[in-house]
């Protein structure tokens, strides 16, 4: 296509510089129809012959840096980019190799002995092989993997008495059924705001469940700082106890979305405890 | 008769040449088998993948500029840093933390000196959003490069810091990404930071705090 119009556009100018330069000698037209129709050419063919050679062994000895897979499938799909709606714009069949650049989520970007590069899905290059035959290995997550999970990292919003709460978590999977969390929140209401950093230990009872309950206790210290502007009252920190439930959830990916229900008993200087009942909501990646 | 000789003597000695030549080459072929065998071959091929030497960009982390336009105080200049956790190709975690020095607010334009306000000029942030990549596409540059970009939503929640006090602030915005190339993005954002303050007139009002900002990032 570029060929085409590289040539029409020379070819048009041929016929405006053969107006201008009417009176000038046939030789020297025919000596610019010449020059102007070579470089036309090479423009148009892109590469000399040692462009390409050269070109050839730098994708060589760019391939030689990453790791090679084996199509096992009849063939896979080639993405211009990182995405489901991507368009296919190359094939690569069966037995030919893929070199693996880098990944990204649940794609990796490969190159084609050709030195074509896109994206293809996880799922693709699951089904390939390694050089020597034998069934590639990548990190995959499903649903099962929420069952089995170790580490456990989010964070929450919510409300903490009537205030409004906003919390990162971190937990530890020590059985499929027994966790440890530690949770790091400031709350912040009309009068006051409230720091607190609690831990706790969890029993989810049905680890498999799409919707998996869970409860537990914990502990923790609430500091609460008095808003400068409208009461002058000291800080205080109380040490705390409460009760938890809650329900979490599998969503896709590496992900998972919960909810959260506490009841704090804060361990108060003066003669009553204080109740305070919080909520949840938050989302969490697992490992 | 000269010619003749001299026609001789070069056939000698070309096929001369050629033989001791040949035979040079030949020895120099045998050569390499003498020598002891190759313990390590750099141009040996591994034969099964291993996953960690592949390069994993999950994360991406950017500084971010622009504009703030703080109710009742005029627009400033923003800063700040952003991080980006990618789930997948549809979903990412953000935590951002942004900062602005607010002007005067209308009341103390009009009443300089008597207007009672805190001292305390800076607008900092801090939250915490979930991201939609809604709309990846490809944007083309000239005839032959393409981009690849995603317009998406982000919706969450944090904490401002201003006027001595501190609000608990909805957060929802809106942004491109286009990614320069694989490990390089630059973004442009819009956010609004909602949050409850009794500023000017002590009653208990929403303020909408617009942000506008661009962001040069680069992915991990």
């Amino acid at each position: 296509m570029i060929h085409h119009i590289c040539r029409l556009f020379e070819g048009r100018r041929f016929i405006a510089e053969k107006k201008v330069i009417a009176g000038i000698g046939r030789q020297l037209l025919s000596a610019t129809l010449l020059i102007a129709f070579s470089t036309s050419l090479y423009s148009a063919e892109g590469l000399t012959r040692e462009e390409s050679l050269l070109k050839e062994q730098e994708l060589k000895t760019r391939l030689a840096e990453y790791q090679r897979v084996v199509v096992a499938e009849p063939f896979i799909n080639i993405h211009t980019g990182a995405g489901r709606g991507y368009p296919i714009f190359h094939i690569v069949e069966q037995k030919e190799s893929l070199w693996i650049v880098r990944r990204k989520y649940n794609w990796f970007h490969v190159i084609s002995k050709e030195g074509k590069e896109g994206w293809i899905t996880l799922d693709a290059i699951l089904k390939t092989k390694n050089p020597d035959g034998t069934d590639v290995e990548f990190t995959t997550y499903n649903e099962r993997d929420f069952a089995e999970r170790d580490l456990e990292i989010g964070f929450r919003v919510g409300d903490f008495g009537g205030a409004n709460v906003l919390g990162v978590s971190g937990a530890w999977q020590f059985t499929q059924n027994l966790a440890g969390e530690i949770v790091i929140g400031q709350g912040i209401g009309d009068f006051s705001e409230v720091r607190q950093t609690t831990v706790n230990v969890t029993n989810s009872p049905f680890p498999e469940w799409k919707y998996s309950p869970y409860f537990g206790i914990g502990g923790g210290v609430v500091k609460v700082i008095p808003s400068a502007a409208i009461v002058q009252e000291v800080d205080r920190s109380d040490e705390t106890v409460f009760v938890t439930g809650g329900l979490k959830s599998y969503i896709s990916d590496k992900f998972l979305f919960r909810f959260e229900y506490r009841n704090y008993a804060i361990l108060t200087t003066q003669e009553t405890n204080e109740r305070i009942e919080e909520w949840t909501i938050g989302f969490s990646v697992f490992f | 008769m000269d010619n003749w000789i001299q026609r001789i003597f070069l056939n000698i000695a070309l096929i001369a040449s050629i033989a001791v030549f040949g035979f040079v080459q030949a020895a120099e072929e045998k050569a390499p088998a003498n020598e002891p065998n190759k313990i390590y071959d750099p141009e040996l091929e591994r034969q099964q993948i291993n996953e960690a030497l592949i390069d994993d960009e999950d994360f991406e982390v950017g500084v971010f500029f622009g504009s703030l336009a703080i109710e009742d105080f005029g627009a400033s200049e923003l800063y700040g840093i952003r991080f980006n956790y990618f789930i997948n190709e549809d979903f990412f975690l953000q935590a951002s933390a942004g900062s602005a020095k607010a002007g005067l607010s209308s009341a103390e334009e009009l009443f300089p000196g008597n207007a009672v306000i805190s001292n305390d000029k800076d607008f900092q942030y801090y939250d915490i959003n979930l991201g939609w990549n809604i709309l990846p596409g490809e944007a083309f540059w000239r005839d032959d490069v393409a981009i690849n970009t995603s317009f998406y939503f982000v919706i969450g929640a944090g904490n401002t810091s201003f006027l001595d006090n501190k609000e608990f602030t909805f957060v929802y915005g809106a942004g491109y990404r286009a990614l320069i190339n694989d490990w390089l993005a630059f973004s442009v954002d819009t956010r609004n930071h909602q949050f409850n303050t009794e500023y000017p007139v002590g009653e208990v009002k929403a303020t909408h705090n617009l942000e506008f900002s661009f962001s040069l990032s680069v992915f991990f």
